[in-house]
């Protein structure tokens, strides 16, 4: 059996001390180039479960707005922007008209 | 028939089960035992008529072991996957068996008389329990009154919980005791099943209707300006998805408008 020294690792206990500088920056520059998922919604329509399980094709489901009314744009189910419905090179697209705001 | 404690049986599946349990053990404890009772310690019911004969054991002397730590109660379910398929098959229910205390047993009573001995002999067992005295007869009205909780399923075949003081034990019934012993109630076990699922149907479903939508950096997220136009993923010949609240797309259609209002007709495409 080899000759192994072997000791107790023990922690010394931290006193309170007085601040200094902040070591990690707050600000979003870290992660600007962090990408997110934005989601586009259109409304939401309220039935019941009983309803929901009738639905078939064909059916109709009204939301609750108005044709022209702004899209909302969702960060993680929060909305954080809305725009107009828009189409922009046969693909779906919003023009901003409420910007996110500095928080 | 290969009997397994992982599958649920039909109604003549358990009927066929019974039969030969029934031919088997009964001839082979009225031989050896003179009694046409049967407590029985299965320690796997995997393949259960082929092994009757070696594999089972009876506790055959005059105070059977009921139950105590050391003996299990004939162990017919070994565990709660085939506890609840049981029920499934019996009742149409999962969590009818018990969930507490003496984890799968199940007493296995085929005959009238049978399921009275197993009664006087857990009081036997239990004394401080005010049970039946040992050799009293019971009759249906006795019996029933013990049994917390009964139903019967198309078969005849009926599962009891019987109730001992703290103790509570599953007792499957064959359809011979189950005739004459089991207060039916699937009847008000299928209304509160009913009257769950109105309380479901009428309950509010939140949908939102929902475009794909588009990545972007934070930077570029922060740098956003009214008037700013942001493609999303989704063509505009793409179908809408219907979404609930938990994220789950119910279903998708065409977008349009009725009423001056957004709306979603379903579809396939």
């Amino acid at each position: 059996m080899s000759e192994t020294k072997v000791e107790n690792l023990e922690l010394s206990e931290f006193a309170d001390e007085a601040g200094g500088a902040v070591v990690a920056r707050q600000s979003l520059d870290v992660v600007k180039d962090v990408s997110v998922q934005l989601t586009a919604v259109l409304g939401k329509s309220t039935l019941s479960v009983g309803e929901m399980f009738g639905l078939q094709e064909n059916s109709v489901v009204t939301l609750d707005t108005l044709t022209d009314a702004p899209v909302d744009l969702l960060l993680d189910g929060k909305v954080v922007a809305r725009g107009r419905l828009v189409i922009v090179d046969e693909h779906f697209g919003v023009q901003i008209t409420e910007a996110p705001s500095a928080d | 028939m290969a009997v397994s404690p992982f599958r649920i049986y039909s109604a003549p599946e358990c009927a066929a089960i019974a039969a030969a349990l029934e031919n088997a053990l009964c001839r082979w404890s009225r031989r050896w035992f003179g009694t046409g009772k049967l407590v029985l310690e299965f320690d796997n019911i995997n393949g259960l008529p082929g092994v009757l004969p070696g594999q089972l054991q009876a506790f055959g002397s005059d105070l059977p072991h009921y139950g105590d730590a050391e003996s299990q109660w004939c162990t017919l379910l070994p565990d709660a996957a085939a506890r609840d398929a049981l029920d499934r098959s019996l009742l149409g229910t999962p969590g009818g068996a018990q969930r507490d205390g003496e984890e799968g047993s199940f007493l296995l009573a085929l005959q009238a008389d049978m399921a009275a001995q197993c009664l006087v002999d857990i009081g036997r067992a239990f004394p401080g329990e005010a049970q039946p005295r040992a050799g009293q007869e019971l009759g249906a009205a006795q019996v029933g009154g013990m049994l917390r909780r009964a139903a019967v399923c198309g078969s005849g075949w009926g599962l009891a919980r019987l109730r001992l003081g703290a103790l509570e034990l599953p007792l499957l019934l064959g359809p011979a005791v189950s005739a004459g012993i089991v207060p039916a109630k699937p009847l008000r076990l299928l209304g509160a099943l009913d009257s769950a699922r109105q309380a479901i149907i009428r309950q509010p479903a939140s949908l939102s209707a929902a475009l794909g939508g588009t990545a972007l950096t934070i930077g570029e997220f922060e740098g956003l300006r009214v008037g700013d136009i942001l493609r999303l993923d989704q063509r505009v010949d793409e179908a809408v998805s219907l979404v609930t609240p938990g994220g789950e797309v119910v279903a998708s259609g065409q977008l349009g408008a009725r009423e001056g209002r957004k709306a979603v007709r379903l579809g396939e495409e």
